[in-house]
């Protein structure tokens, strides 16, 4: 089976990134809700046709809460001398806590449902529903899981169904997120393996956004490998309003049967507030329960050979801790607390975790904060 | 009574750390020269019922990080005080209450973020059964050392507190509230944000985007 999308004569390029970088699970905390408008004027060049100017309007809102996130999309093209389109797109992403809040497990559930018309007549639709097991730290995770999708449109009389297992990792550090996913999609008996990269950065007044991928086509002469790549950046000029500007290479859909094409766009987004992604990796105070505290309470300080903690529970003597993993865990449980420690290191320094806050300690140098909470 | 004092802290100064796997002796682990210093402070302390084991405790920290006694002496006699207006405004404001040493160190760092007494008060009475406010006041502190002004904050610790939110929930706030604030959202915005994503209904009165 050749790919359908090169049947296709006008797709609808909108949204561009955001579809791109909607393709990994809804791992990434962000301020909630989330509305915009974008007004902007695009420029598309597919491989069969001559590059099109498209102005076009376009919405999102997103809503999250800790265990449900949301998100709808809708936009209206207009093609230089070739019609308008609309296309919409809802999801919905619910996740359990199968061991318990406290646990890095989580497992997903989520569908997302979308169509899309042009003034031709043709439409094309997709519908999916996903499962996805995620291991969750405070700045890594991963995840695993698959996707049945149905799609179909107007060119087809019969639906296309597609598979497609997924893995996926991102690590995070301050505002910087970085997603890897692969994906191994299966059409029609035909296999696309498919690899994502993604990263999001915001600072100051601009939040950028880089992403790229590659597919292998099943068929040998490689003619229909694709390689994509783009970036956009959206300045904010005040609260509630932002110049994005945006340009590269997006890919084809394989299941809708939509082509890929190279795309350049200068638009302006307009919102009742900014809204940006929130790391899950700023320092807090360490908050354990007494239970994960008997577990092992333990802090990451690398390239270092000697690690001991002092502190209000064992009369600052220093007790060596034990390297397990990249972690240096404390020998002993400690009970429901706020509790003051440092750490020396290679018996000579004394140091505050990065993940800990910390407080003057009087002497001219920091003290950390520990809070074993009351069991809830 | 200066006498008793001086008994009550000679007989803590010979008490092993209850809490320490090591079983470490106060009086052989300082020198004599770091006791001559402390002790006056430690028996005064004593006197005026202050968390003398976080003073002792202050007083090794200084010699594990091999401070002069002078200075030892200096920084425990601050923290003394710190610890005396901290145990006054809860005694003035709450004095039928029993007080517990750990929440008289919550309120002293809390004051030394600028929370101001009649605002620990509150946040006492807000509080529906005799646990511990330990832990919500250092709350309470995070949130104010990162910029959250004092009255929001403290109005949403008081809500946390009068609504009995699970501690473990609420002692998440201030990571949260770093992670707004890494993305440049306002303190206030960013502790919304925080509660909302921790499900933590917001006090009345408190608008949803402030």
């Amino acid at each position: 089976m050749r790919p359908a999308g090169r049947t296709v004569a006008l797709p609808l390029p909108l949204r561009l990134l955001a579809l791109a970088l909607a393709a990994g699970p809804t791992a990434a905390a962000a301020q909630s809700p989330r509305v915009e408008f974008d007004v902007s004027a695009t420029r598309i060049e597919y491989d069969t046709l001559a590059p099109l100017d498209a102005p076009s309007l376009s919405g999102l809102a997103e809503w999250q809460r800790p265990s449900l996130f949301g998100r709808l999309s809708a936009s209206v093209t207009g093609f230089e001398n070739a019609g308008w389109s609309v296309q919409g797109r809802g999801s919905l992403a619910g996740w359990l806590s199968p061991f318990g809040m406290l646990s890095p497990v989580r497992l997903e559930l989520a569908g997302a449902a979308g169509g899309a018309r042009h003034s031709s007549g043709f439409d094309s639709f997709l519908g999916r529903t996903d499962v996805r097991v995620h291991l969750r730290g405070r700045s890594l995770g991963a995840w695993a899981g698959a996707s049945v999708a149905v799609a179909r449109n107007s060119f087809d009389t019969a639906s296309v169904n597609g598979l497609v297992p997924t893995v996926g990792a991102w690590a995070e550090t301050g505002s910087l997120r970085a997603t890897a996913s692969y994906l191994h999609t299966r059409v029609s008996g035909d296999t696309y393996p498919e690899a994502h990269l993604a990263l999001t950065f915001s600072r100051g007044p601009a939040d950028l956004a880089v992403y790229g991928g590659l597919r292998r086509s099943p068929f040998d002469d490689g003619d229909f490998d694709e390689r994509w790549a783009g970036a956009s950046a959206a300045v904010w000029v005040s609260r509630n309003a932002a110049i994005v500007v945006a340009g590269g290479k997006y890919s084809s859909d394989i299941l809708q049967g939509l082509p890929g094409g190279d795309f350049v766009s200068l638009g302006l987004r307009l919102t009742p507030r900014r809204a940006r992604p929130i790391p899950t990796s700023a320092a807090a105070p360490i908050v354990y329960t007494p239970e994960a505290a008997r577990a092992g309470v333990g802090f990451r300080v690398q390239d270092v050979s000697r690690v001991e903690v002092a502190g209000d529970w064992n009369g600052w003597v220093p007790e060596p801790l034990v390297r397990s993993g990249g972690r240096w865990v404390m020998p002993a449980p400690l009970g429901p607390g706020v509790y003051r420690f440092n750490l020396r290191v290679d018996g000579e320094r004394w140091i505050v975790p990065e993940e800990v806050p910390s407080i003057d300690d009087g002497f001219g140098g920091r003290v950390g904060l520990l809070i074993i909470s009351e069991t809830p | 009574m200066r006498r008793a004092a001086g008994l009550a802290v000679a007989a803590w100064l010979a008490t092993p750390f209850a809490m320490s796997g090591q079983a470490a002796d106060f009086r052989t682990r300082i020198d004599a020269a770091t006791l001559g210093v402390v002790q006056p402070v430690l028996e005064a302390a004593a006197r005026d019922s202050l968390p003398v084991a976080a003073l002792q405790s202050k007083v090794l920290e200084g010699v594990a990080k091999s401070r002069p006694p002078e200075q030892i002496g200096r920084v425990v006699a601050d923290l003394a005080g710190e610890f005396r207006a901290a145990r006054a405004v809860l005694r003035e404001g709450l004095p039928d209450r029993p007080i517990v040493d750990g929440e008289v160190v919550a309120v002293a760092l809390a004051m030394r973020q600028g929370v101001a007494p009649e605002v620990v008060r509150a946040l006492w009475a807000a509080r529906p059964n005799g646990g511990s406010m330990e832990i919500p006041v250092t709350v309470l502190s995070e949130l104010v050392r990162r910029g959250v002004p004092v009255e929001d904050a403290s109005s949403v610790v008081a809500h946390v507190v009068r609504t009995s939110v699970p501690l473990n929930l609420a002692a998440q706030l201030p990571g949260r509230v770093d992670g707004g604030l890494g993305a440049g959202t306002s303190p206030s915005a960013a502790l919304g944000e925080a509660m909302r994503a921790l499900n933590i209904p917001a006090p009345p009165g408190r608008r949803p985007n402030e």
